[in-house]
């Protein structure tokens, strides 16, 4: 990269962490400045390829510039966006070890990257991300540990801890995050509520809920279809709940215009058995 | 898999040899070792023969049971067996002085042979080098068996500098060559060549290497490579815990149904571990089954173990408690002190005992590599509580459940038991206003679909042994119209069949 060209490259960036420490600060201009930043970047080596070595100046001022866009997609509330900008950022946090040292936002960061795995409830992806970072910096990590301890909490099932960690979060840009697990669990919880509970009174379940008004209940019980008696009590039927899932996936099934209860999954059809047994039939003949 | 390695290495001299006293033991021990040399010598040569036998017939199915030889050869390999065979069979200069590089100096004879012995072998060996030489060249494929004999030999005796400049230029001589009949070869190359770059700690500077050559098997159909190098790519992933990445390489390719048990067992356990890590427990079960039933009956009992380990974890992790009979086997009794610790402690719902032998045994977990698994345990101790208090009472308070469970939120109590029966860990009713969980009688499971399932499910697998077996058999081209096989053809037939039998015996004994 010619000189100049990083030179201009790095006015850019310091016109940018200007624009992002004033308070209020104008998010349009944020973003544009961003975006040319990052137009700008794709003309040099950026990433370390095998064609050439990125100096170490080019590498930090790239890592830099993601870190701020990763920011950036947070205050923005794009979760997307956020998840693209960290994706990118692991290899420079993972594989690019060439001698600079490691970003003080780093952990911060990945904290807030399981976090969002979590909102989204990727337990999954989640697992495999936690496998990269080695287990004792975990552990004495804040940004990390607070991610991983609410893991645990919600295999549990003691949700009440996640409610109670949004007061503690190590730093101010965790809110968005915490604020998307609250609805992920809340949603999980009414999916158990429904499950284990025939009948409950609407207050007892809008405290399991964890929601303080009652208008905002209200809008929370018409979306998930429920339905609300005179006497204040809701219904569910558990054992329909229970397989919802698998209703789910063989709606497709064949039943004649009627709804599938619970009975169909559970019993044997005649046609199946006959199909079965025609098939074992055709096998035997085939050895014989 | 250096555990692996370890065990599969004894030193069948040393047996008996101290009973017998001084001299005689001496020397009978080293007639002994003499004669075992000259087999293995014997071996070897057979095998140089039915490559050179493949080379000129174009068969590569032919180069199968060399290459598959390699694994009792190696249990009696030595230095002097290496330097005879090279020094038997190369006439070409320069392949001699690049052997002679790694086995040392193959112009002086050995001392322990005599001269009586010396001059039949060298007719021999004169013959059979002039026939694997074309042109004053060896046969590029027997020239690679000779330099796998070399590069097993370094890897066995530590000699990993060696070992990975030894594996350098011979997967140079494999990628040069494009004949069939190399594939066998070259997937064992492959597999090696993996190795000295491990013992090196430099496999995950081979991942590009190795994905170029798994596209060039692919299209070659060569099965034994495609499973071999799936399988060290898996393995260099996993080692620097790379998850993601093994999913999708997993994802995107067929594995070789057809190729050796060995691969398979390898391959089912890396498998296993991916899907355990992804919280896909009970497709993790699957594969890990499969991987310690495919594994070898006797021998590779550091992969046996590791195994058994995983299983244990996982099926812990789906809830079920093991037998206890496996616990107390004599291959698994030792190394699985800690995972019955744990056993023990879930089967009782003991959150504060479990708490105890994971700090006990921390390092041991963090050692197999299985510690992030162990930690997820906590909420299965907590669920098997649950089960124990919901089979015993037909209805309890809330409370109550928290008192017995040690728990100290009483709300987060009743979470945990509405998530517990939306997971059907147990079968109840949570009545919240009262606070009060009530169980459901048992269900007859006969007057369900399951039984149905499960039969079916069994009579689909033996049906499909069947149809495999059937495809796999093999019959030699118009043996049909040929006479019927005269008395001494069925006896050379016969002890062929014997000597087959054997090979495949003690290759089971020996995974790698």
């Amino acid at each position: 990269m010619s000189a100049t060209g990083l030179q201009s490259l790095m006015s850019l960036y310091r016109q940018l962490t200007e624009e992002w420490n004033k308070r209020p600060m104008e998010k349009a201009k944020c973003e544009s400045l961003l975006n040319s930043l990052k137009v700008a970047l794709t003309e040099h080596h950026f990433i370390p390829t095998a064609e050439g070595e990125a100096s170490k100046q080019e590498i930090i001022l790239a890592r830099d510039v993601l870190e701020m866009g990763a920011q950036f997609a947070i205050f923005d509330r794009d979760l997307k966006s956020f998840q693209r900008h960290i994706d990118q950022l692991k290899v420079y946090y993972y594989d690019v070890k060439g001698g600079i040292p490691d970003s003080s936002m780093m952990q911060q960061l990945l904290g807030l990257y399981l976090l969002s795995l979590l909102a989204e409830n990727r337990l999954g992806d989640f697992h495999s991300e936690v496998e990269l970072m080695s287990l004792d910096k975990i552990e004495k990590d804040q940004y990390l540990s607070f991610p991983v301890q609410l893991e645990r909490n919600l295999m549990e099932g003691s949700y009440s801890k996640i409610f109670i960690a949004h007061k503690n979060v190590p730093a101010p840009s965790y809110g968005y995050f915490m604020e998307l697990l609250a609805n992920t669990t809340r949603i999980e919880i009414a999916k158990n509520i429904s499950r284990a509970c025939p009948l409950i009174s609407a207050d007892a379940a809008r405290k399991m809920l964890f929601i303080t008004s009652e208008p905002e209940f209200k809008t929370f019980v018409d979306q998930n279809k429920w339905k609300l008696a005179q006497n204040g009590v809701l219904n569910f039927d558990t054992e329909r709940n229970l397989i919802q899932d698998q209703l789910l996936i063989e709606s497709d099934m064949e039943t004649d215009g009627r709804q599938i209860t619970a009975a169909d999954l559970t019993a044997l059809s005649y046609q199946e058995v006959a199909e079965t047994m025609l098939g074992y039939a055709k096998e035997l003949e085939k050895i014989v | 898999m250096a555990a692996v390695m370890e065990v599969d290495n004894p030193e069948p001299l040393k047996n008996g040899a101290k009973e017998v006293n001084g001299e005689d033991a001496l020397a009978k021990a080293a007639a002994e070792k003499e004669n075992l040399e000259t087999t293995t010598v014997e071996d070897i040569k057979d095998f140089i023969k039915l490559l050179e036998r493949a080379v000129t017939a174009g068969d590569a199915r032919l180069v199968v049971r060399p290459v598959r030889g390699l694994a009792y050869i190696r249990k009696n390999l030595n230095v002097a067996v290496v330097r005879r065979v090279i020094r038997g069979v190369c006439i070409n200069k320069d392949d001699k002085i690049y052997f002679a590089q790694f086995v040392g100096d193959l112009t002086v004879d050995d001392s322990t042979m005599d001269d009586s012995k010396k001059s039949p072998y060298g007719s021999v060996f004169q013959k059979l080098a002039n026939t694997i030489h074309k042109q004053g060249t060896m046969i590029p494929e027997v020239n690679v068996y000779l330099h796998l004999l070399v590069l097993i030999h370094l890897l066995d005796n530590g000699k990993n500098a060696e070992a990975l400049a030894c594996a350098d230029t011979l997967m140079g001589k494999v990628i040069s060559n494009t004949r069939r009949t190399m594939d066998p070869l070259a997937a064992r190359v492959y597999f090696l060549y993996a190795r000295a770059y491990e013992v090196n700690g430099r496999l995950s500077s081979l991942r590009r290497f190795l994905l170029c050559r798994l596209r060039t098997s692919t299209l070659r159909q060569d099965e034994e490579g495609q499973a071999t190098l799936i399988n060290a790519l898996l393995r260099s992933y996993i080692q620097d815990n790379l998850y993601d990445q093994a999913e999708k390489l997993v994802g995107k390719l067929s594995y070789p149904e057809s190729v050796h048990n060995n691969h398979l067992a390898r391959f089912q356990y890396y498998l296993g571990r991916i899907k355990a890590t992804k919280l896909d427990y009970s497709e993790a079960h699957q594969h890990l089954l499969q991987a310690s039933r495919k594994v070898p009956t006797h021998g590779a009992i550091g992969f046996k173990q590791t195994v058994q380990k995983w299983l244990v974890t996982v099926e812990l992790l789906l809830g079920d408690i093991p037998e206890r009979s496996m616990f107390l086997e004599k291959e698994y009794r030792k190394c699985l002190v800690p995972y019955y610790q744990v056993t023990l402690a879930i089967r009782a719902g003991k959150l504060a005992r479990f708490n105890e032998t994971l700090q006990t045994y921390t390092e041991q977990f963090k050692k197999d590599e299985t510690y992030s698994l162990i930690v997820r345990l906590r909420h299965n101790v907590i669920k098997t509580g649950i089960r124990t208090i919901n089979s015993a009472y037909s209805r309890i308070s809330v409370v109550d459940v928290a008192k017995k469970l040690q728990l100290e939120s009483v709300e987060d109590v009743y979470f945990i038991l509405a998530k517990a029966i939306s997971e059907r860990a147990i079968e109840a009713q949570l009545l919240a206003d009262s606070g009060t969980l009530v169980s459901k009688e048992n269900v007859n499971v006969y007057a369900t679909k399951d039984p149905f399932v499960a039969y079916d499910k069994r009579i689909k697998f033996c049906l499909e042994t069947y149809d495999q077996s059937v495809k796999a058999m093999r019959f030699p081209p118009k043996s049909y119209h040929g006479d019927l096989e005269t008395a001494e053809e069925r006896r050379e037939r016969e002890q062929q069949e014997a000597e087959l039998a054997k090979e495949i015996a003690d290759e089971e004994d020996d995974i790698l």
